[in-house]
């Protein structure tokens, strides 16, 4: 009697077993692939977000995979060409963007979003990112333009003004950079400037306004020849050499210094000012002090803006098998109800027009509520064959070598246009 | 009769033939599983690489990819001025580095080869520079080096030997010499220990018999030290120049191959090129170039060496 009660026990817990294992196997699994900014990301964004959809859309099985952002985009690329990428990817640039489109590895998503209830939810500036040859590529969730933080005591303490233009900029840099001991040694400085790799985003703040007007903040025109030949654009690279080489506003390291430096810089009290993102706020706040951070619009120069738009967006892979499932996914995951959440977990700004009214954070928080403005004073990095070259190695180098006086700074708009017209 | 014997005869030499011949094949049998594994693991890439070298490769330009290029990589790479300052820069950072590393390890091995307390330990100690891994070993340097807050420059400072701070890796006179001094640090073990490896084979009568005969510590370095050391710091210096020149992570992380080019390497112009412009094949080609300029530089000093009367 025992035998048989204990052998029927066993065959019900298996056949729940079985049961519970069909019905996994039967949702489909859809993969997003994404970089993280902070290990943590993935495991909250899986947890408190997808967990909802998951839960929602049982024959639909999503989640977040950590994709390193060195690897990243060569990940992205390689797998797009042999045919083996996740279903859905999160990037955060269209440059990568129109390599993946030319590539033939984006899934046109007009036809899903000309029904979709939240497309006119969406900031039109970020639809305006969002298409390739007259196509939407991907849906935008995410942006973080550089804004200009800058310690707020310091200013109060020198009675200045936070500046609104180049001239003000360095005005307040200049009064700001001080021996403040009376060693002979400067103890801290107007601006930190960022010379490595990924310098060139706040270098272009100050020399894309030039080009705004007349050639919408392009690289290269339709003739061939790299705006940075222009006269124009020459005095506006020489101006910010000068804060350097001439003024001496910046730190001495800045030549060579990246992104960890530049942070350090400004969290330890060496410099007043510096550009960024709004999701270094919370590093730069633990360090300072919220009271002592302040955040302004970058400075005009010849009465225009313009930062980069880096702007982040969803795309569904022309490989995908489940592109109805995965589009399931995306359109949830970019509502406006799920974007806050996102972008709170993601330390980025949303691309949701009122976004106070989904969450107000976004409009109380100082840094977020600077990060939202900025965007109407955005561009978008003409996508170029040639960019990869001058965000890694051409801008880099002759910015560096300009900064120590190897070469001139029309030497170096001569080079990078080069670079840039793929001669 | 005779038939018979001359059968046998012959049978038992086809079978010893065959025995002989399956006792010739075993050894190749038991390590072709080794063998294979090798060949897939080393020689696919390398063979990979060469065929890419000839190719287009170009992720950005997946319609041209794996299409028949000719010569023309090798053409743009010897025509390409980049390419002179990285192997300029390769000569001056493996000639630095191993320079050093042989002077200091050769020191280093004298001391460990003496008797004292606690020499074990120490031995286990210096090793220390070369089981750390390299990136954390890059990082920590450029922090060191760091011209705010750098430990370096804050001794210097304390000890009055700056007023002030040097910013190492952002000057194009010091940060090839700053990266030389860590990789030095960070290849001194290998090398010590290897050294103190020929040290203690050799035999301490040769030493006696020169006491003997009245020779100074230097006569005994000269004429039994070095000579019997040779084979070692042969292979020792061989194998340092071969890592040392394709090392990217501590001059990546360092420096980036900045400020400008100052510190651009070889292989961190590699590594830069499949980062920025996806091309593979012009990456293959410089990988190849330095492959042929270290492979024939070895031939060169081994031959070298060999005629020399020293084998190895």
């Amino acid at each position: 009697m025992n035998k048989r009660k204990n052998m029927l026990t066993v065959t019900f817990v298996l056949l729940i077993l079985v049961l519970g294992a069909t019905l996994t196997f039967a949702s489909t699994e859809i993969t997003i692939w994404s970089h993280f900014d902070a290990p943590e990301h993935a495991d909250r964004l899986n947890k408190e977000l997808l967990a909802k959809f998951n839960e929602a859309h049982p024959d639909i099985h999503a989640k977040f995979e950590q994709v390193p952002w060195g690897s990243a985009h060569e990940k992205y690329l390689i797998s797009m060409v042999t045919g083996n990428p996740a279903d859905i990817i999160f990037y955060p640039t269209t440059i990568w963007g129109r390599e993946f489109w030319n590539l033939g590895g984006l899934e046109p998503l007009d036809n899903y979003v000309k029904n979709w209830e939240n497309k006119d939810k969406i900031l039109d500036v970020a639809w305006k990112y969002s298409t390739f040859d007259g196509q939407i590529f991907g849906i935008p969730i995410m942006t973080l333009p550089y804004y200009l933080y800058y310690r707020a005591d310091w200013f109060e303490e020198l009675g200045i003004e936070p500046p609104k233009t180049r001239e003000e900029f360095l005005s307040v840099a200049k009064k700001i950079t001080a021996d403040l001991d009376g060693d002979g040694k400067t103890d801290r400085y107007g601006y930190t400037l960022r010379g490595a790799r990924g310098g060139n985003v706040a270098w272009e703040s100050f020399v894309m306004p030039v080009l705004k007007k007349e050639y919408d903040c392009k690289y290269v025109r339709d003739n061939g020849d790299s705006t940075f030949r222009l006269p124009e654009a020459r005095e506006a690279n020489q101006w910010f050499v000068e804060l350097f080489t001439k003024h001496k506003v910046t730190q001495p390291t800045g030549a060579t210094d990246g992104f960890a430096e530049t942070m350090q810089v400004f969290q330890s009290g060496l410099a007043g000012m510096l550009q960024q993102h709004v999701s270094v706020s919370g590093p730069i706040t633990k360090a300072l002090g919220s009271d002592n951070v302040g955040a302004v619009l970058t400075p005009t120069v010849k009465g225009n803006r313009a930062t980069t738009s880096a702007m982040h967006h969803f795309v569904i892979t022309s490989a995908s098998k489940h592109k109805e499932e995965a589009w399931e996914v995306l359109s949830w995951l970019t509502s406006p109800e799920q974007a806050v959440v996102f972008n709170k977990i993601r330390e980025g700004t949303p691309v949701i027009k009122n976004v106070g009214e989904y969450d107000p954070y976004f409009i109380e928080d100082k840094f977020q509520r600077i990060s939202v403005e900025q965007l109407s004073d955005t561009f978008l990095s003409q996508p170029l064959e040639t960019l990869g070259t001058f965000f890694e190695s051409a801008w880099p180098e002759n910015f560096q070598k300009t900064l120590l006086g190897e070469i001139t700074p029309d030497e170096m708009m001569d080079n990078i246009s080069k670079a840039l017209e793929g001669k | 009769m005779k038939k018979f014997v001359t059968g046998l005869f012959i049978k038992a030499r086809l079978q010893e033939s065959s025995k002989y011949m399956r006792e010739k094949k075993l050894p190749y049998l038991l390590i072709a599983p080794a063998l294979i594994s090798a060949g897939i693991i080393i020689l696919y890439p390398i063979s990979k690489g060469v065929m890419m070298a000839f190719q287009h490769y170009n992720f950005l330009k997946p319609g041209l990819l794996g299409q028949f290029n000719g010569v023309n990589n090798f053409i743009k790479v010897f025509s390409d001025p980049k390419f002179y300052i990285a192997l300029k820069n390769t000569l001056y950072y493996v000639g630095g580095s191993v320079g050093g590393q042989f002077f200091l390890g050769l020191i280093l091995a004298l001391l460990l080869n003496r008797k004292f307390k606690g020499r074990g330990l120490v031995r286990s100690i210096v090793l220390i520079p070369w089981v750390t891994p390299g990136v954390l070993a890059a990082l920590m340097w450029k922090w060191l080096y760091n011209g705010n807050y750098g430990l370096i420059n804050w001794l210097l400072s304390d000890f009055g030997v700056i007023k002030e701070y040097i910013p190492f890796l952002s000057q194009t006179l010091t940060a090839m010499p700053a990266v030389i001094l860590m990789t030095i640090w960070k290849g001194t073990p290998f090398v010590g220990i290897m050294f103190l490896a020929g040290l203690q084979a050799i035999p301490a009568k040769l030493y006696e018999a020169a006491d003997i005969d009245g020779a100074n510590w230097w006569q005994k370095f000269i004429n039994i030290t070095i000579p019997l050391l040779t084979p070692i710091i042969i292979i020792t210096l061989i194998l340092r120049i071969i890592w040392t020149a394709n090392d990217v992570e501590l001059l990546y992380v360092m420096t980036e191959g900045g400020p400008g080019t100052s510190t651009l390497t070889l292989p961190v112009y590699v590594y830069k090129i499949l980062k920025g412009s996806l091309d593979y094949a012009y990456g293959a080609t410089l990988a190849m170039c330095l492959m042929g300029i270290l492979v024939v530089s070895v031939y060169f000093y081994i031959r070298y060496v060999r005629k020399s009367g020293v084998n190895f």
